[in-house]
């Protein structure tokens, strides 16, 4: 039951996020403090989610990289910045990181 | 992304008859469901291991099927669906799922608040049931695309965010059926860190984009030990601070 409970928190939450300043509040009420640091959000959260994402859960102490890891986010970072193809950039990535992951 | 053409009919040589149903989809809306789909089938593609990494991860956790494969598409948020059953398979409880999942998905009322304008002049119906679908993908393809039409708008929005859905939530399914059967160790979870690194290069339009990155980064990787899924939250108020500072001085 907790899974249960824990999706439809995060549904109802989720959909409250979503529609806050589509539908509930007038964007332009906001502090033009709040409204400039809004913008950086996508930035910041993205690079944020990297960083959980590499340390599976195990805190600090799962973060540590291996060569292959690193070699693929570059293919990742440099295929995405050059081509502006998300699916570029992925198949860059997959392919150095089983490259460096089968020579080492 | 190609350049929409507004079809037109032509009624030149048409015999007189009754008005077609409403139910025929207008030229704008064909064409906007048409670029929709169009956008969208690369980035759908990019995210199908993503969906199946999420599936494998169900299986192997404590989190029912049923659940986890229900999960994808009334959340219709991948990253918020592995942080929550990563809580709730370290034993956390459902209402510190339920945060972690806000917590990551605390960016969509800021994508919500970029793209306002394009729902200010839709039906009540669309303000309400639209900003359900707002996503990574979906926010970044929208507001790349110009076109005012609010009919357009809706048909563009509802084959994007449906083609991504339907197939997220496929592989999603597809991932628990084939987890007991994949090998550990290949390497599929990797999909996940490259595919928000390529993400968040096309996010870093300027330095203040840059400097919230990396900052949002460098404090998540601080704060990793903070329970809750609260080194994420550190790290998005942290970099959102950060670039909106960096802008002011520059």
């Amino acid at each position: 039951m907790t899974a249960t409970f824990a999706l439809i928190g995060a549904a109802a939450g989720s959909y409250v996020l979503r529609i806050a300043f589509v539908t509930l509040i007038d964007v332009e009420r906001l502090p033009d403090a709040v409204r400039e640091a809004l913008r950086y959000v996508g930035p910041a959260v993205t690079a944020a989610i990297v960083v959980t994402s590499l340390a599976h859960g195990e805190g600090r102490a799962g973060l540590h990289l291996s060569a292959a890891q690193v070699t693929g986010l570059l293919a990742a970072a440099v295929t995405a910045w050059r081509t502006g193809s998300l699916l570029w950039a992925l198949g860059a990535a997959m392919g150095s990181f089983t490259l460096v992951g089968l020579l080492l | 992304m190609s350049t929409l053409v507004r079809e037109r009919p032509d009624h030149r040589d048409a015999p007189a008859a009754p008005a077609p149903p409403t139910t025929t989809p207008s030229p704008t809306r064909a064409a906007g469901a048409r670029a929709g789909l169009r956008d969208m089938v690369p980035v759908t593609v990019a995210i199908i291991p993503f969906a199946m990494v999420l599936g494998v991860t169900i299986d192997a956790s404590v989190v029912p099927d049923l659940v986890g494969a229900v999960m994808a598409p009334v959340l219709y948020a991948g990253s918020a669906n592995f942080a929550a059953i990563s809580v709730v398979d370290a034993g956390g409880t459902a209402l510190t799922a339920a945060f972690t999942a806000l917590v990551v998905n605390v960016r969509f009322t800021m994508y919500g608040a970029a793209l306002a304008h394009r729902f200010r002049d839709q039906p009540r119906w669309f303000r309400w049931l639209g900003p359900w679908f707002i996503i990574d993908q979906t926010f970044a393809l929208s507001s790349a695309r110009a076109e005012p039409d609010p009919a357009w708008f809706r048909a563009y929005w509802f084959a994007a965010a449906g083609l991504i859905g339907i197939v997220f939530t496929a592989m999603a399914v597809v991932g628990i059926l084939l987890g007991p059967i994949v090998p550990s160790g290949i390497g599929l979870e990797f999909t996940v860190p490259a595919m928000f690194v390529a993400l968040g290069v096309s996010q870093v339009r300027d330095r203040p984009a840059l400097a919230a990155a990396v900052a949002g980064a460098s404090v998540t990787a601080l704060a990793l030990d903070l329970p809750h899924g609260l080194g994420l939250l550190a790290g998005a108020v942290a970099g959102a601070t950060t670039g909106a500072v960096a802008r002011r001085m520059s």
